[in-house]
Order: C-alpha cells, then structure tokens, then sequence
C-alpha cells in the first residue's frame, strides 16, 4: 500500500536575511536507488541537506511540503526525523570534548542496544573503516583529520541505519586509500535495496566506485538538470558553465 | 533512627558543657570547646558571597543522640527523595541506608571487615569520639592543628560544638591503594551535622578517602558545619573525595584545609550538588619544600542554589606546586560563584601554581562568577590563571539531535562531558551516578 517514492519535495524556498538561497526545489526519491546531487560552490547543496534533516535554521518558506515515506514532516523537529530514519553526515562536523563517539550512540540507542553492544560494533566497525583504535576512545572527532572526521560520520551511520542517508561531500578531504575504503564501506552498508543513497560531491572519483542511479545537478537554488551517471563524467570534463 | 535525647536549642555554655558530659570526654575537650564557643561569639559571619544572616543559629539543637533501629519508616521518607533514590537505580539497601533507616547489623557488618583489614596494617579507622578515647595523645596532638577555631566563624562553631565523623591514622610506608568510604561511620550513631575529620597519613604513606554519596542525604536540620583536618607528612599522598547532595533546605558552610609536609601531595575533590547555600573553599598549605596541592572540584546549582566555592593555595615553601580546576554549571536561576586564593610566601621561590576556572551557564536566568584573588610575595614564581564562561553550543546540540537524541538528552551529555575532568577522578560507581543526577535535575529543570 505504500508508495514507491521514499522522500517528496515540494516547493522548497529558503531565503537567509532576503538572500535566496532555495528556489523552488521539488523532487522526488525513490526508495532503494542512489542518487548524486552536483553543483558549483554556494549553490544551496548543503542547505538543501539541512532542510531535509530539520536544522531549525533552515526552514523552508511556506508552500513547502516534505513528505518522508507517505508522512508529512514539514516542521517536524530535526531528532524526530533522526528517528524516523534520515541521517544526514555533516559537511563540517563539530569537534566535542568528554563525549565519545560511543556516548553518543548510546544515548541515541538507549532503548535498542547496551552500551556493550554499541561498543563491541563500533570496534567492528571502526577497524573496517580503518580507523585508529585509539580515535574512538577519544572524544568525537577530537583532534581528528579530515578524513577520519568523514570516517567517523559513516561509522555512526552504519549502526543508527537509517533508511535514507544523505552524505554530504564525504569524500572531499579524503586521500586515494580512504576513499576506496570509504566507498566500499558505503556499497557494503548502504548499496541495499531498502536504503536510499544521496550523495553530495564535487568529485567524479567517488562514483567509480558507487554508480548512482540518477544524477542531479544545483545551480542557484534550483535543480537545473538532471541525467544518469554520464552527466557526471561530463561534469568532470566540462565543468557547469555549459549548462 | 529515634532520637533518644535532645538537647534544648541554643548555644549556650551550658549547652555546650551537656554536649561534652554527655560523650564522657576528657577535662581539656571541654576548655577547648567553651573558648571556641567565646571566639563562634566575636567572629563576624563571612562578609563575602551569601547571605547568611537569615540563619538563627539559637534556633538548633546542637546534640541529638539516637538508636540505630530504624523507627522512622520508608513512608516517612519525602517521595522526592525515594524517586531519586529510585532513578539513580541504588539497590533497596542502599536506599535505606542513605535514607538513614538502615538497621545498624547491616551498616556494621560492613564496617567491621572492613576495619579488621585495615588493622591489620596498623591503620587507624575510627568514629571521631572513639578517636579521641582510644588514642588520646595522638589525636590531641593533631587535633584543631589545622584548622584552629580562630580560623572562621562556623569553624569555631563546630569547635564548640562538634561531634560525629571520623579519625583516620596511616603509620608511615603504609599505602592504602583501595578508596576508604566513609559513610560507614557517619551512620554510626548518627548523621552529624557538625561533623569533624581527622586525618593523618605518616611520611610515605598513601590514602584515598571518600566521603559522601550523590544520591541526597536526608537532614531534618538545616545547618551543615563541618571542618575537616587533613595531615599529609613528607613523602606522602592523600586524596579526598567529597561528592555531596544536601537536600535543598540545607545550609553547607564546611572548612577543609590540608597541611601539606616536604614532597607530598594532598589532592581534594569536590563536588557540590545539593543544598541550599554550600561555602567551601578547600585549602592546601604548602608548607614543605617540593609540596604538592592538587583541587578538583565541580558545582551544580539550580533553582534556589547559591554555590560560593573555591580553592585557597598557600605556597609557602621552596619549589611548591598547585593545580585548580573548578568546573561550575549553573541553570535555572542557580547561582555559582568561584572564589580562589593563591598565596606565595616570600620563602616559595620557584613555585607554580595554575589555576582555571570553567563555568556553563544554561539559561539567562542562571548565574556565576569567577573571583581570584593572588598574593605573590615572591617574584620567582609561575601563577597561571585562566577563566572560561561558556554556553551551550547550538550547533553541537543540533549535531547530537540530529543523531536522534532528544534536545534534554543531547543538553545532558553536553553538560555531562564538561563535567568529565572531574567525574573522571572519581570511582566509576560515584561518577555514573553524578552523571545520572546532572541529568535528572535538568530533567527536573524543563519538567
Ligand atoms: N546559515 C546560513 N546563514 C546565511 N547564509 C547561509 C547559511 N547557510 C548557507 N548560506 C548561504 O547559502 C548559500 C548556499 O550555501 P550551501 O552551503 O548550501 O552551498 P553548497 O552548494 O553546499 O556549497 P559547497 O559546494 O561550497 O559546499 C551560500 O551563499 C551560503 O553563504
Ligand atoms: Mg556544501
């Protein structure tokens, strides 16, 4: 009885202090593809990610209407939609100091997983991702690099496991190693049929690995085009003057 | 408990001399007890911070005795209290125990091995009184050698009026590795509200004492006036841990203060949940060469909590160290303020000291301030003092809720993790239940 479409946007605006930055997004996803969302810097990629997820900053103008698997969330609060299985791997996550990454996921999980549960995964995990084991004994992303930042940001994905991840520029930062091991961490955790993929990037090298379905391209608040992954290639080849 | 005689309220010399008869204490307890009484009269109250003129100290009994059967009842205990007992998940004993109606077989039998372990090794683990019976020279010796009551007004009034807390003595080379609790004697007879602690640790020796629990203590009384005595000798090491929760009627105006001898070490740790004013203000006198003083102590004030804390570090000694860290939070309307001395004597050369003081502040309603004080007699030393006011970081919380915790759960691991360089200092069992109790009054504060 439901739907096909997992996520439906209609007439997203966003303006910050007059400036728009949302121009009248409307899309819809279908649960179980990949989707890659390309776009010149300052195009409105990221807002468009934090309207999805609800940071409370970044709600759309009226008119607009998010529905996630045949329920309306437009105004429904950012943890709540957490739960209700959207995740969204932060461009620029913030460094914490006391609270591990195993703290976090406890609280998140507190009603589903022990705490030795979560850190027997995070181990697990974190040796698939090739992180230092020390890192995660750490606070969260404290004095981490770049890319074990990104690392990290997937970790937390793979045991949350949401339905519908949103990775914003996760391999922007990432060296030659890692972003094999990161993709294929991705294909093997998140490339399923009841998982829906969307992947912000400015890179063409990432999705040698990863095919997506559908390739969508931002310029100035609107999604402009859209094409299959030889959009992509042409991207990279041409940048997005000709289009 | 039930009290089985009460002495009439008031500070009286003839009050105080009941006091003293009725403990059989020896002829020179009761002469120190009536000068103090003279000095608590000349004294002035504190100048600084709280308002304590409300209090009418010829309002309290300053002696109770009781029986340890328990005739108060579960039922008499407020729900407010046995819902936090409940949610901070300690087990029914526990409960009782805290809850003051713990039958004494279960408190003893506790107490007595643990006692016959540490006889053992020639170490002394007594209620205070019995202190002072059992081994009369050592302990006048030591006794008021620290803290005089001269020092202050509530110390004199505990002078004049002290009884219950513990005497601990550690003979030299003797290292205590495993934390002595002292809640244990406290419960026995009674719960003091004028307790004193006498602790000595012989040249090399090592101790690590704790006192108090989070979960609150139930008082019927309101004024808290303790004073502890701490003597750390050459070589050795001490740490005190206090973690207190008074219930929120409560006076806590307690003076600790720690001798510290040639290359030893005295580290206090503090944390104030409770009560309804708490002025404590732990001190090192650093008075042999190489000495060391470490503080670490941490604040939580909410509505109707004023918290005026701090640290007092005397350097006064060659190549003396000291090391504070105060962590304060205050939220809904609580108030908390740090309040620290560094003093260099002009014999400190090349000493250090550094200090920080970190405050969160969660609400606008919500106070604190920071007041260091430094007295540098002495040019060749390094004093560091750094302050921090801190809100909560929006995009942090937005981080964490987006992970699917809930706005209080991600406020509470935030203010938790500040509270961590502390918390991390003290056995897991007492830091869990600190984390659970910061929780549970930012719960109580959005409820
Ligand atoms: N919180 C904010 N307040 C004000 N302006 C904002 C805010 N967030 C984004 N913007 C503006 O919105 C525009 C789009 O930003 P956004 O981060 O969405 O771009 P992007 O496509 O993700 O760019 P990039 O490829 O560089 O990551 C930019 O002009 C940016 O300055
Ligand atoms: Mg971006």
């Amino acid at each position: 009885m439901s739907k096909k479409n997992l996520l439906e946007l209609e007439n997203i605006n966003l303006t910050f202090k007059k400036k728009k930055i949302l121009e009248g997004v409307s899309l819809s996803l279908v649960k179980g593809k990949s989707y890659v969302l390309m776009g010149p810097n300052g195009s409105g990629k990221s807002s468009l990610a934090k309207v999805i997820m609800g940071y409370s900053s970044y709600q759309p103008k009226k008119g607009a209407k998010i529905i996630f698997q045949d329920q309306e969330i437009t105004g429904l609060d950012i943890d709540k939609r957490a739960r209700l299985g959207i995740f969204l791997s932060s461009q620029s996550p913030p460094d914490f100091d006391g609270i591990r990454v195993t703290d976090l996921l406890q609280t998140a999980l507190a009603d589903k997983k022990s705490y030795l549960q979560i850190r027997k995964e995070v181990e697990k995990l974190s040796q698939e991702l090739q992180l230092d084991p020390t890192l995660i004994k750490k606070p969260l992303n404290q004095a981490a690099s770049g890319g074990e930042r990104k690392k990290l940001e997937l970790l937390q994905a793979a045991i949350l496991d949401p339905t519908f991840l949103i990775l914003d520029e996760i391999d922007t930062g990432v060296d030659v190693d890692a972003l094999k091991t990161i993709s294929q961490f991705i294909k093997r955790h998140f490339f399923k049929a009841d998982k829906t993929l969307f992947l912000i990037t400015h890179y063409q090298r990432i999705l040698e690995y990863l095919t997506p379905g559908q390739v969508l391209v931002m310029k100035a608040g609107r999604i402009i085009k859209s094409g299959n992954s030889s959009l992509a290639k042409l991207i990279d080849k041409k940048g997005y003057r000709w289009i | 408990m039930k009290t089985t005689f009460q002495l009439a309220k008031g500070l009286t010399e003839d009050n105080i001399r009941q006091i003293w008869q009725r403990k059989k204490e020896p002829q020179w307890m009761l002469e120190f007890r009536l000068q103090a009484l003279k000095i608590f009269y000349k004294l002035p109250l504190p100048k600084w911070g709280p308002n304590l003129s409300q209090i009418n100290f010829e309002d309290f009994s300053y002696y109770q005795e009781v029986t340890t059967t328990p005739p108060r009842s579960w039922e008499d205990i407020p729900t407010e209290i046995k819902a936090t007992y409940e949610q901070l998940g300690l087990p029914e004993a526990e409960q009782r125990f805290l809850a003051g109606i713990a039958t004494q077989a279960e408190s003893q039998i506790l107490y007595k091995s643990l006692r016959r372990q540490l006889q053992k090794r020639g170490v002394i683990f007594l209620s205070i009184g019995e202190g002072l019976k059992k081994h009369p020279q050592l302990f006048r010796h030591y006794f008021a050698s620290v803290i005089p009551p001269t020092d202050n007004k509530l110390a004199a009034l505990n002078s004049a009026a002290w009884s219950g807390g513990s005497f601990v003595y550690v003979p030299p080379g003797v290292k205590i590795s495993q934390p002595i609790q002292a809640y244990f004697l406290i419960n026995i007879p009674s719960v003091g509200q004028f307790e004193r602690t006498l602790i000595i640790v012989d040249e090399g020796a090592e101790l690590n004492y704790i006192e108090g629990c989070s979960a609150p203590l139930y008082h019927q009384s309101s004024l808290h006036a303790g004073v502890v005595e701490v003597i750390v000798k050459a070589g050795a090491k001490m740490r005190y841990t206090t973690i207190q929760n008074w219930s929120k009627n409560v006076y806590n105006l307690t003076t600790q203060r720690a001798k510290v001898y040639q290359n030893a070490t005295m580290e206090w740790i503090d944390g104030n949940v409770g009560s309804r004013i708490t002025m404590k203000y732990p001190c090192c006198l650093l008075v042999g060469k190489g000495a060391k003083g470490y503080v670490l102590s941490l604040s939580l004030a909410s509505r109707g909590q004023y918290h005026d804390t701090g640290t007092k570090i005397f350097h006064l000694a060659a190549n003396t160290s000291s090391r504070v860290i105060s962590k304060s939070i205050s939220l809904e309307g609580g108030r908390s303020s740090y309040r620290g001395l560094v003093y260099t004597s002009p014999q400190a050369v090349n000493s250090k000291s550094s200090v920080s003081c970190d405050t969160l502040i969660l609400d606008p309603q919500s106070r604190s301030d920071t007041y260091p004080t430094m007295q540098i007699k002495n040019p060749k030393s390094l004093i560091r003092h750094e302050a921090t006011v801190s809100v909560l970081d929006e995009k942090k919380l937005t981080y964490l809720m987006s992970r699917g915790l809930s706005r209080t759960e991600a406020e509470g691991l935030l203010v938790t993790s500040f509270a961590t360089p502390v918390t991390q200092q003290i056995p897991l069992e007492y830091a869990s239940e600190l984390n659970k109790l910061i929780k549970l009054e930012m719960e109580a504060s959005i409820g």
